[in-house]
């Protein structure tokens, strides 16, 4: 009787093995095949999540607005303590009315951005970021409905921020520059050498096929060049921390960082195409 | 029922691993909250039931993340499956062996990623990777122990209203 019991729960064990080898397996093949193109499970999840994000982003936008307001009123002193209060009273009063107009603020400065450029933008909040650590994107709040497609380049005032690669109704995927499936076509401002550059999964990227004859300096500033069709061209793409020349390799080894802050991006704009 | 509370708590935890969880980041490393409950799975949940929890938080994460789609489900379910099939032979309880097993399970989840990413698109990394990995690893096991106490009152709470088993 317990020897037949436990080949049994044995075979059950070994086919579900075998079912989540195969399962995920057929997901990843079906997934490298279509590249950056999202399947229909990310749609469905991108649909289910954005009502949550959005909440949960307007939630602690107020709440660290608030935080940032009380410690301006720590140590004041006793004589002014009623009055303070008062302050502070008013402060969380008009928190966000503030953190509108800190926000249109922004929005406006972005607006500039566009002016005179040959594309015309559309500004998104960052609703969220990847669920894991490997994979660099982050979710924003327009989507097909604002007239978002796939490819479409994403920026910030400070440089680009990556593409879109995956457009729901009301939110959208974006690709960051720092992914390591992310590659810009780039020249350097001044010498106009070219180069890719890519991400590596890390707070920076690396630029990779620029000659060891090449003169690189730290603080060279890559734009990007305009090929490829998805980034416009003279965007700031990053500058160089490091330039290293190994002997034995074709090419130099640059280690740049991002012109946009991604880690504390709240902003961002669409790219789209002037009709 | 379990299921219910499984996808309940996942929808949670990547609510908040997509939103303010980037606010806890060092040197841009953030803890994987659903390696950390797939690890929870494997040993709490009974029979092959963490597995199971392991393969569906996987995919789940997978629909939120923007790598290869199926490789959190690989990852999370071998996880959880190999947990699940542990807990009765080693000891899985107290501080120490959290840790332990939350470091080695973000180890074999990362690298298995990088392994993924380089025979798929043949992606490299420099120097930063094992910096990464270690920080990565030992960010879950500093965080697992508190993780796991939270996971316990939240599967208490949901006994409590539904007055049904999951364990």
């Amino acid at each position: 009787m317990f020897p037949e019991r436990g080949t049994k729960s044995k075979r059950k064990s070994l086919f579900l093995l075998a079912f989540i080898l195969i399962f995920s397996f057929t997901l990843m093949t079906v997934s490298a095949k279509h590249d950056k193109m999202p399947l229909f499970p990310e749609f469905l999840a991108l649909a289910v999540l954005e009502p949550i994000q959005t909440k949960t982003t307007d939630a602690l936008k107020f709440v660290s607005d608030g935080i940032d307001h009380y410690f301006n009123l720590v140590d004041v002193s006793k004589e002014n303590e009623i009055l303070k209060k008062e302050i502070a009273s008013l402060h969380n009063e008009n928190n966000q009315l503030r953190e509108e107009i800190k926000s249109s603020v922004r929005l406006d400065g972005l607006q500039k951005f566009s002016k005179g450029k040959e594309y015309s933008v559309l500004p998104a909040t960052v609703i969220g970021r990847d669920a894991t650590q490997w994979s660099k994107m982050i979710f924003l709040d327009k989507g097909t409905n604002d007239g978002v497609k796939e490819s479409f380049a994403v920026v910030s005032p400070l440089g680009v921020v990556g593409q879109i690669v995956q457009a729901g109704p009301n939110s959208s995927k974006v690709l960051l520059i720092t992914d390591s499936r992310s590659a810009v076509d780039a020249i350097f401002q001044e010498s106009r050498t070219r180069g890719v550059v890519v991400g590596n999964g890390s707070l920076n990227c690396d630029m990779k096929f620029v000659a060891l004859t090449e003169e690189v300096n730290e603080g060279d500033v890559a734009i990007s060049s305009g090929l490829g069709g998805i980034y416009p061209k003279g965007l700031v793409v990053g500058r160089v921390i490091s330039a290293v020349k190994k002997q034995q390799s074709l090419f130099q080894t640059l280690s740049v960082v991002p012109g946009a802050d991604l880690s504390h991006l709240e902003e961002a704009l669409i790219v789209l195409p002037k009709t | 029922m379990w299921i219910i509370f499984i996808v309940f708590l996942l929808l949670l935890l990547i609510s908040i691993q997509t939103t303010f969880l980037s606010l806890f980041a060092i040197s841009g490393i953030v803890p994987d909250l659903v390696l950390i409950f797939a690890v929870y799975c494997g040993i709490k949940l009974k029979d092959s039931r963490g597995a199971y929890a392991g393969l569906i938080s996987g995919f789940i994460q997978d629909c939120f993340s923007g790598g290869v789609l199926g490789f959190n489900t690989l990852s999370k379910s071998l996880i959880a499956y190999v947990f699940s099939h542990l807990k009765d032979k080693i000891m899985v309880e107290g501080i120490v062996p959290i840790c332990f097993f939350l470091f080695i399970s973000s180890v074999f989840d990362s690298t298995l990623f990088f392994c993924i990413q380089f025979l798929l698109f043949k992606n490299e990394w420099g120097e930063a990777l094992v910096p990464a990995i270690l920080g990565f690893s030992l960010y879950n096991a500093v965080i697992g122990p508190l993780s796991f106490w939270a996971f316990e009152e939240c599967k208490r709470w949901f006994l409590q209203k539904t007055s049904t088993e999951i364990m």
